[in-house]
């Protein structure tokens, strides 16, 4: 039969319970009187000229102002025809109801069930529609009906084409009636949204830089006052972000990493964990990169060992010039501090922190952590760094003030979130020869102090150019990443925009 | 476990314990979604990561080390997983691999999904992608390798001491919907 026909049979047998019949690409329709939706069914698989033995699915269908509509699409393998069972829900949208046909097709079972789970549809005579079958048992509300609200979107609203009852029945081209829309997520929202993110990258940063009081308390225990102590305080950080991989390969490398440890740590065990209190600053993609220190003999042959390889020239080829970049680092400072004054202001980090706890090079520790959340903030965060290709990183280094702002992040974050990993983690491995390794790494590190801080009183003057060039460490990366910041932090401090402020700030600090 | 829990152990064994353990991680796949097909990729042949030592389809929870959850988790499936990983014994490791169990991922605004595995279970390793390659398991593999290597068993078992359970929707985290339907 062809649909037509069918349509004209279902008419004969039914009478007036078919209310309508349509036909649309080749398929019947036929819409029944709710009541008589049983015996539509009964009558679609007994009758021998329709027998519809296939009962294929069933679905809902919101249909707005008219309620619920519930189509069984039937298929008769005998005759090879199809027809659709459609019946709409008296009750409208507040209690659709309509006889079960599971008497009929048992196999209606769950399909029933699923649509009372996503249109509330209920079915008379169902052996049981609950616990719910798709969504979670205590789930509210009917998910698939157009009213639903998707509470996320009030959050962030859909970034991509509007959905059809989000539309204006304008641009619908059809009656949209009592839908209440999710209002568009308006200004106001995405300025709270904004500033609910300042907020958290501010708590990040406070508690990063308690953190790093800690340590630095534990560090100016040492005794070397003056310069070596204002260097060395400053010193471990980079060393640390001198990205693990590479500190580990290179036996000399580890030592800053090392020495700080045994600085700052002070008192306590060498091998503290990686903290349980970590995971709250590190995140998610920090803790596989701070682990990444743990085991650089075994590492070896993991396919790290590449890593390691290329890291460890820079790390070591650069090791003793690697005090000299100091005085290159009021050129890019100033300008950064400037570039970067900026990034944290549109990022919406509050300035006012850093220039209140600031002092000297205190708050040249400071500093970097709210840059860093800061940064975070805006995006350009820590992950990069995860990857940490020091030598890559440190190419681009001098590139320009721009690049380096950039480049920082990949540079500090491992500093300050390896550090305290790597400080836990070595010792457990490298058990053999820690003291030989930290008290290499500590004479290293006093003769970069001296080095480092030869230079600076002039430094201030010295201007962009000249430096970049006569530098042959360019690609050494964290003891002119460090000073940046804390030269910018002064910047900050005394009047950010004004760049002649810089060179006062570094004299006092060297 | 045994005196594990209660004592820091000494440098060099613990050297040696962590090396062992981390080469034998018995992996439960938990696979939801198309991640999974990833991860199988992972285990077959051409990536083949039990030549790092993670040995896949553990029997069942019970044997298993090492949780990998990939895929869509929806708010259905999270007791389940809840369940299940109560079951591992300790010390258990979980990767979240891919953006749905990282974070919900494309489903971000879904009714019906969790917006992250790590609401209902503690994630070492995040693996990011949609979906990731193989060779980015392999890496979060690795990088739980190095973290392994790295850690105190005692340090561990405080801080999983110190969770408290996440039960979504509320309630027993042991109730069975059958049982005591809400």
């Amino acid at each position: 039969m062809t649909p037509e026909d069918l349509a004209e049979y279902f008419r004969d047998k039914l009478g007036a319970r078919v209310t309508d019949t349509k036909v649309a690409h080749g398929q019947l329709t036929v819409t029944v009187d709710p009541e008589a939706l049983p015996t539509a069914a009964r009558l679609c698989k007994e009758d021998p000229a329709l027998r519809f033995d296939f009962f294929d699915w069933m679905s809902g269908v919101d249909e707005r102002d008219a309620g619920f509509g519930v189509v069984t699409h039937l298929y008769s393998v005998e005759h090879r025809h199809h027809v659709n069972l459609r019946a709409v829900a008296p009750g409208g949208r507040d209690q659709p109801r309509l006889p079960s046909i599971t008497g009929v097709y048992r196999g209606a079972n769950w399909h029933e069930r699923e649509a009372y789970d996503m249109f509330g549809v209920e079915f008379d005579g169902h052996p049981g529609l609950l616990p719910r079958i798709l969504t979670v048992e205590n789930f509210e509300g009917f998910p698939l009906r157009k009213e639903f609200h998707l509470s996320t979107r009030d959050a962030k609203p859909w970034p991509g084409a509007k959905e059809p009852e989000e539309r204006t029945s304008a641009e619908a081209g059809q009656s949209v009636t009592t839908i209440d829309t999710p209002a568009p997520v308006s200004a106001e929202d995405k300025a709270a949204a904004a500033k609910a993110k300042a907020e958290r990258a501010k708590a990040k940063a406070a508690a990063m830089r308690a953190k790093k009081a800690g340590e630095r308390a534990a560090a100016e225990l040492q005794p070397a006052g003056g310069d070596h102590g204002a260097r060395a305080a400053a010193e471990p950080q980079p060393a640390g972000g001198d990205d693990q991989a590479s500190a580990a390969a290179e036996g000399a490398a580890p030592a800053p990493a090392s020495d700080t440890a045994t600085m700052d740590a002070g008192g306590e065990g060498l091998d503290k964990p990686p903290a349980p209190s970590d995971p709250d600053l590190a995140g998610a993609g920090e803790m596989p990169e701070a682990a990444s220190a743990t085991d650089a003999p075994l590492q070896a042959d993991e396919g790290e060992a590449e890593e390691t390889r290329s890291a460890s020239p820079a790390a070591a080829g650069e090791d003793v010039p690697a005090g000299t970049p100091a005085p290159d680092e009021p050129m890019g400072a100033a300008e950064i501090a400037d570039s970067d004054i900026a990034k944290d202001a549109a990022a919406g980090a509050v300035q006012g922190d850093v220039a209140a706890g600031a002092t000297g090079d205190q708050a040249g520790e400071d500093e970097p952590v709210d840059d860093l959340a800061a940064e975070t903030a805006s995006g350009i965060g820590a992950p990069p760094s995860a990857s940490g290709t020091p030598g890559v990183e440190a190419e681009g280094r001098h590139g320009g003030a721009t690049e380096q702002s950039g480049d920082r992040p990949a540079a500090e974050t491992p500093g300050m979130n390896a550090d305290p990993q790597g400080r836990a983690a070595r010792p457990a491995d490298q058990t053999p020869a820690p003291g030989a390794d930290d008290g290499a790494s500590a004479t290293r590190d006093s003769g970069q102090a001296v080095s480092a801080t030869m230079p600076d009183p002039a430094a201030p003057d010295t201007t962009p150019g000249g430096d970049a060039s006569d530098r042959p460490v360019e690609s050494y990366p964290s003891p002119d990443a460090e000073p940046l910041r804390a030269q910018e932090l002064q910047a900050d401090d005394a009047d950010p925009p004004v760049e002649p402020t810089t060179p006062s700030g570094e004299g006092e600090r060297s | 476990m045994g005196l594990n829990d209660q004592v820091e152990v000494p440098r060099p064994v613990k050297f040696i314990l962590n090396w062992g353990r981390k080469y034998s991680l018995w992996v439960f796949n938990f696979g939801l979604a198309c991640c999974a097909i990833e991860f199988i990729a992972t285990s077959a042949a051409r990536h083949d990561f039990i030549r790092l030592g993670v040995i896949p389809f553990a029997h069942g929870p019970r044997q298993a080390d090492l949780l990998i959850v990939a895929g869509t988790l929806t708010d259905k499936m999270a007791p389940a997983i809840k369940r299940l990983y109560d079951q591992m014994p300790e010390p258990k490791y979980v990767i979240s691999f891919g953006s749905c169990s990282n974070c919900g991922g494309p489903y971000w605004d879904s009714y019906s999904v969790t917006k992250g595995v790590d609401q209902i279970i503690p994630v070492d390793i995040y693996v990011p992608g949609c979906p990731p390659r193989p060779e980015a398991l392999l890496e979060g593999i690795i990088k739980l390798q190095e973290m392994i290597q790295g850690e105190s068993l005692k340090d561990r078992y405080a801080a999983q001491a110190a969770r408290q359970p996440i039960v979504v929707g509320g309630g027993d985290p042991t109730r069975h919907p059958r049982n005591d339907p809400m």
